[in-house]
């Protein structure tokens, strides 16, 4: 992959205009939010997803919880209850999202969010 | 006519200087006044002279050496176009409408067409300055035209030769300006080289000064012309940053608005709108479009291109960026230049950056990289603002008309009478500015 021969650089928090540029271990919350019955995401969502899962960012994915991810996402309306996920919500949310310097590169905090259940739902 | 000699005493303009301001301010002139006759007076000679150049040594301190404003202070017939790139880009609007110059931005851009023919550029440059991003307010596109370099010598040197008003005196350092009560009364000169030691005094009704950002001011100081404090202050460049870093750009979302007909360098810079908002300066991101892979983007998968990119901006004008004079004597006894110049830049190019990245990947154009921690600031060789223009004569050198501020028929050409930078090349509107002189000399002629 092209991103691996690049050198990772600093992943500092820089202060925006819109918000906050954060280090990539601040999106989403701990704490159980989780679904009532743990694990019973849509069967659909990880297909969906699956063009968007890349171990690219499996360090960030790993760190989080795929129900929290899950639910976070479903309160921005990015993804449904029955699996679908709308890019354009991700699109919309962008100039209001903070955004993350991620492996060198910025992200919007719901990118990041999005790629990471991608990545959990289809490689873990 | 090419000389080495003055064949007249007097003539009707003096221009000092033959590079891209000079000229052009003479072939204006001769075109609205055929009859006039004009002396282009040019310390250098037809071909590089190692002697001579070093009349263009600076003492002092700056970021980028004071040997770089000596390199860019070319003294040969043609001036800096000998080495000139031939990028070509109009002004922004946006520092007119700030209030940053004395006139509006309409002044100017009439005389953009023609100055676009005298540097080989395309009509692209001045028909399509920059380009509106559907759905993205805080990018625009915005191309810099790379032209066929104009070389004053190759396009005017025959012309030159052959034209029996315009008197070419090469090889003749300009000392002094004599000035009494108010009104220039004649200009003194010196063979370059410094081997003989005979002095010329050439009269004029008109004399334009168009030797380039540091030498303008320096001849003025030299000559106890000194309109206020401001002379020789406020040098300015444009702080390059060559593979700032790298950007993702969505290649479907960028192409339609690239200029594909005429070579250019793409860029994007940051809307004036946001500019405005944001207390921002201009500031273009130059990129170019690789081979595409499939990435992500907002939520999708994206034919997109990596590559690096060039940052070119403005710097804020800061008053001890400046020429003053030194106490070193160049080989014709003169106070050489002395020059103290910093960026000071990193703060805004950091801020610049941020919004840029936050725009770009908001309008879904792309995905910026980070900036590193020190950035390698280069110039341009463009040197601005050390002979202000502005309206009041308090804080400024020159006039709306490009007249020196107490002194009736001194007029100056040439970046030095920019207030503000832009983020553009400077030597498309230097050209513009200098035949926009030529037709206000002209009309009072009238």
């Amino acid at each position: 992959m092209y991103r691996r021969t690049f050198i990772t650089r600093t992943t500092k928090a820089f202060a925006l205009f819109a918000g906050g540029v954060t280090t990539a271990h601040s999106l989403v919350g701990c704490g159980a939010t989780g679904l009532e019955t743990p694990g019973d995401l849509p069967a659909a969502l990880a297909a969906n997803l699956g063009h968007l899962a890349d171990s690219h960012y499996s360090d960030l994915a790993v760190a989080y919880d795929t129900d929290e991810l899950y639910q976070a996402l479903l309160a921005k309306e990015v993804v449904s209850e029955t699996g679908e996920y709308y890019p354009e919500k991700v699109a919309q949310l962008a100039k209001g999202d903070r955004h993350t310097v991620y492996n060198g590169f910025y992200h919007t905090d719901t990118e990041l969010e999005l790629y990471s259940l991608a990545y959990l739902l289809n490689f873990s | 006519m090419i000389t080495e000699l003055p064949s007249l005493g007097t003539y009707d303009y003096i221009i000092v200087g033959s590079g891209p301001a000079g000229i052009s301010a003479a072939l204006r002139l001769h075109e609205n006044l055929p009859d006039a006759t004009i002396a282009i007076v040019e310390s250098g000679v037809m071909e590089e002279n190692e002697t001579i150049q070093d009349l263009s040594a600076l003492t002092g301190s700056a970021d980028m050496g004071a040997a770089h404003f000596a390199w860019h202070t070319r003294r040969i017939l043609g001036g800096t176009s000998s080495i000139w790139g031939g990028w070509c880009a109009a002004l922004e609007e946006r520092a007119f409408n700030a209030g940053e110059w004395p006139i509006e931005y309409s002044d100017i851009a009439p005389f953009y067409p023609a100055a676009a023919e005298i540097v080989n550029a395309p009509e692209l440059v001045h028909t399509n300055i920059q380009t509106e991003i559907a759905e993205t307010p805080d990018l625009i596109y915005k191309p810099f035209y790379l032209t066929r370099q104009l070389r004053i010598q190759d396009k005017y040197g025959s012309w030159l030769e052959e034209n029996q008003k315009i008197e070419v005196i090469i090889g003749q350092t300009c000392t002094k300006i004599d000035e009494v009560d108010g009104t220039v009364t004649g200009i003194v000169t010196k063979e370059s080289t410094g081997t003989a030691a005979d002095e010329h005094t050439l009269k004029a009704s008109h004399y334009i000064i168009a030797c380039g950002g540091v030498i303008n001011a320096r001849i003025l100081q030299l000559s106890g012309i000194i309109p206020n404090d401001s002379l020789g202050q406020n040098l300015m460049e444009h702080p390059h940053i060559y593979a700032a870093t790298d950007i993702y750009l969505d290649v479907a979302k960028i192409t339609p608005y690239m200029v594909e007909d005429v070579p250019v360098a793409h860029a994007l810079q940051l809307s004036p709108a946001l500019c405005e908002q944001e207390g921002l300066l201009s500031f273009s991101v130059e990129f170019r479009i690789n081979d595409t892979i499939e990435e992500k983007l907002l939520g999708r998968s994206r034919e997109l291109t990596l590559c690096p990119v060039t940052i070119r901006s403005e710097m804020q004008p800061q008053q001890s960026n400046a020429i003053t004079l030194s106490e070193q004597l160049d080989h014709l006894g003169q106070p050489r230049g002395h020059v103290n110049f910093q960026f000071n830049y990193l703060d805004l190019a950091n801020r610049s950056w941020e919004v840029f990245c936050s725009s770009l990947l908001a309008s879904g154009l792309g995905r910026p990289g980070t900036l590193p921690p020190q950035l390698d600031l280069r110039g341009g060789g463009h040197y601005i603002g050390t002979t202000r223009m502005g309206s009041s004569p308090e804080n400024s050198v020159v006039d709306a008309n490009c007249k020196v501020h107490g002194i009736d028929n001194l007029f100056i050409a040439g970046s030095s009478i920019f207030p503000a930078g832009g983020a553009a090349n400077p030597t498309f509107s230097i050209v513009a500015f200098a035949l926009r002189l030529s037709d206000h000399l002209s009309n009072l002629a009238a």
